[in-house]
């Protein structure tokens, strides 16, 4: 027989496949780029005030700080979750197994969260220099102005794993739902319906009530002044999605195309 | 390299195979045939790796299919239904084929694009039917995976393509000989490139064996009726038909038919006819029981 | 038992082309035959079929095999045909012609004056007919391709063997 039987390892094979994955969604950082002129855009119209003297109109530039970017960068993210996690009706026809996917899928969230985190470390620079560009007096936000070193560090650091995080867990429910399809309809239905009644019955036994709601899990992470702790809360999650999502796919059929 | 024991896969309650069991060593061109929903596409599911048995074991290289990385490499499995990269362009794709198939020969994969009018930039989605089909053939047979497993390859394709199309996995099978699996529900049209058969029907293999086998599977016999019909009586007939008031053809499992006492009186009078692999395997698959000329004449 | 017209397994039929190959004197003693994949790719079949068909003349003793150079016809393949074919195909065929003979009321006298006259006709050529054309539909399958009969025979002409669009 001719067709010499190969046996890469699954590492080998699974860094290829970050290459490939990499090298096919080229078109995913064009949107990135494009979401980021548009969060700059929006950004610079916060303002009311413009007077049409002619050619020229004066915007009025307000608050400019970087959660317009933020929330752009987010949404990109849950994007590329979603799409990687559908991705794997295709992958298998090409080499592949669920460990090699998975492990070569997170990869590649965890590069496109460095570069959404990146990004944004320079929007006080490209802000500088599209504000030069476009108009006469530019004045950054103070914020901008009292940002040391040790911010844009921490400016970098919060918005990768920020980014991680939304990223993975698009991830985990896209994998959830390409494995249980329309049970996944239900569960999700089911697990709504738990939290709100988890939320009633906490305000009625205990004292306290416990609100479980978007608004309460954002703070718990937002307002953790503690860098440590912050650190220890981030990680972990990021852990438990890992995780979540590695169970999520072991042992996946590969049967609807 | 191929080894199915007792494999048996349910969804949901529908059985699609049973306690399938057979070997296949060496390189060979087989054709793996079958109704619709015989099984044949979850039998190759299998083999890649892409399902998991519900009793018995697929094993590929002599390790179980599913989810073996070291499976997957040396199987390439053609499916109507396989997806692509939605932006990429057909010469991107192959040449991530070309990434993770060791033994993939772009040169030819070129060639034959060409030869089918393909345009290397084209997108996937962008392709008719046919040309889609087209493309997923070069794509797979370029592969040259040891394992090569075509699920209804022509399917969607015009005769005359179809027939080319067969032509050129003979070709690439005799310059690169591999296993190479083709399954198909229309035998008539491939019969001829093959070197064995695995007949699948509802779920289970009827039969696994050389084309030979098959060709010689069943036999009509012709005589004046009053020499056929004491024939029906010992033997099963899967097609009874009168020709006129002294001909009557039946079609019978050859190897039934002889293992009956033969006298030289009866030898005398039956003119016996070759039954091809596609009829027999039309005889055993189609539906019982008639009644449609009496739909038809009340 | 009468045998009719149908489907012969490839390599049977195979076999009798080879037959008549060597019969007709398209391929002569001593000379190599074609090889299993010359075969398979003449006709559009598997070379295990083609080795199958080219099997049967060696069990025959028609063809034999040179170790490493290929197959080759052997010296006495045309004495050994011809004897087969006269015990099986010519007293086949008499008995044909004997039964169709009656059915016409062609009287023995009548018959052997046509036979007569025929053999006086040295250049007419019986061109055997190469296995069956698969690849068409069923409804062709029983048509007699009679353009196939004349470029099969033809060794030089491996037109089948190429990937070419033109309806044959």
């Amino acid at each position: 027989m001719n067709s010499i039987i190969h046996k890469e390892s699954p590492m080998t094979i699974a860094f290829k496949q970050i290459k490939d994955k990499l090298y096919h969604n080229t078109n995913s950082f064009v949107y990135l780029i494009i979401l980021h002129l548009i969060g700059y855009f929006f950004s610079f119209s916060t303002g009311m005030g413009f007077g049409s003297s002619g050619n020229s109109f004066e915007f009025i530039y307000r608050n400019f700080t970087p959660t317009t970017l933020y929330v752009l960068t987010i949404l990109w993210m849950i994007m590329q979750g979603f799409t990687l996690a559908e991705e794997k009706s295709r992958q298998y026809y090409m080499v592949s197994n669920n460990f090699t996917a998975y492990f070569s899928d997170i990869a590649v969230l965890e590069i496109y969260a460095l570069i959404g985190g990146t990004l944004t470390l320079f929007s006080g620079f490209l802000l500088q220099v599209f504000g030069t560009i476009f108009m006469e007096n530019f004045v950054l936000h103070s914020l901008y102005g009292s940002m040391g070193t040790l911010n844009y560090l921490t400016l970098f650091l919060t918005g990768t794993l920020y980014f991680l995080i939304f990223g993975t867990a698009a991830y985990l429910v896209g994998i959830l739902r390409v494995r249980y399809q329309t049970r996944f309809a239900l569960g999700a239905l089911a697990a709504a319906v738990v939290i709100i009644l988890l939320s009633i019955l906490s305000a009625s036994i205990l004292q306290r009530p416990i609100f479980i709601d978007v608004a309460s899990l954002f703070r718990f992470y937002l307002e953790e002044t503690r860098f440590f702790i912050w650190l220890i809360k981030v990680l972990l999650t990021i852990a438990a999605l890992y995780g979540l999502s590695y169970v999520s796919i072991k042992n996946m059929e590969v049967n609807r195309s | 390299m191929i080894r199915c024991d007792e494999l048996t896969k349910y969804f949901n309650g529908t059985r699609a195979l049973e306690n399938c069991s057979f070997e296949i060593t060496g390189p060979t061109l087989t054709g793996v045939i079958g109704v619709n929903g015989a099984g044949k596409t979850t039998l190759f599911k299998s083999l890649a790796g892409f399902l998991k048995p519900t009793g018995g074991e697929a094993f590929v290289l002599d390790q179980p299919a599913f989810q073996n990385i070291s499976v997957a490499q040396n199987v390439m499995l053609l499916e109507e239904g396989m997806r692509f990269y939605t932006s990429a362009g057909l010469k991107e794709l192959m040449d991530s084929y070309n990434r993770f198939y060791q033994n993939f020969d772009l040169k030819l994969a070129l060639g034959l694009l060409k030869y089918f009018n393909l345009n290397e930039s084209s997108k996937y989605h962008s392709l008719s039917k046919g040309m889609s089909s087209t493309f997923r053939l070069i794509l797979a047979l370029s592969a040259r995976a040891p394992i090569t497993l075509l699920d209804e390859p022509t399917s969607g394709m015009d005769p005359g393509v179809r027939k080319d199309l067969y032509e050129i996995i003979l070709k690439d099978y005799i310059k690169a000989p591999r296993i190479i699996l083709i399954s198909s529900h229309y035998l008539g049209e491939m019969e001829q490139i093959l070197q064995d058969i695995l007949f699948i029907h509802e779920g289970k293999v009827l039969k696994h064996g050389a084309l030979e086998e098959f060709e010689t599977l069943m036999i009509a016999l012709q005589a004046s009726p009053s020499v056929i019909r004491p024939l029906e009586e010992l033997l099963t007939v899967y097609e009874a038909k009168d020709f006129g008031e002294g001909l009557r053809r039946i079609v019978v499992s050859k190897e039934d038919f002889e293992a009956l006492p033969h006298s030289v009186s009866l030898k005398e009078q039956l003119a016996l006819q070759g039954i091809s692999p596609e009829e027999s395997f039309v005889y055993l698959t189609r539906r019982k029981g008639g009644g449609i000329d009496e739909l038809y004449n009340s | 038992m009468k045998q009719l017209e149908g489907s012969e397994p490839i390599y049977v039929q195979l076999g009798d082309w080879l037959e008549n190959e060597i019969l007709s004197g398209r391929v002569k003693p001593e000379e190599k035959i074609y090889s299993q994949y010359k075969l398979s790719e003449i006709f559009g079949i598997n070379p295990a079929t083609a080795l199958k068909g080219l099997n049967l003349l060696v069990e025959k003793g028609i063809v034999y095999k040179k170790r490493g150079l290929g197959m080759f016809v052997s010296a006495d393949a045309l004495k050994l045909l011809k004897k087969e074919h006269k015990n099986e195909v010519l007293t086949e065929q008499i008995r044909g012609l004997v039964a169709e003979a009656r059915l016409l009321d062609v009287s023995k006298e009548e018959l052997i004056d046509l036979l007569e006259k025929e053999m006086k006709n040295p250049t007419r050529q019986h061109i055997q007919e190469p296995p069956e054309n698969k690849m068409t539909d069923e409804t062709d399958r029983k048509e007699k391709i009679t353009k196939t009969q004349i470029n099969d025979t033809n060794i030089n002409n491996s037109k089948r063997g190429e990937i070419n669009n033109d309806p044959m």
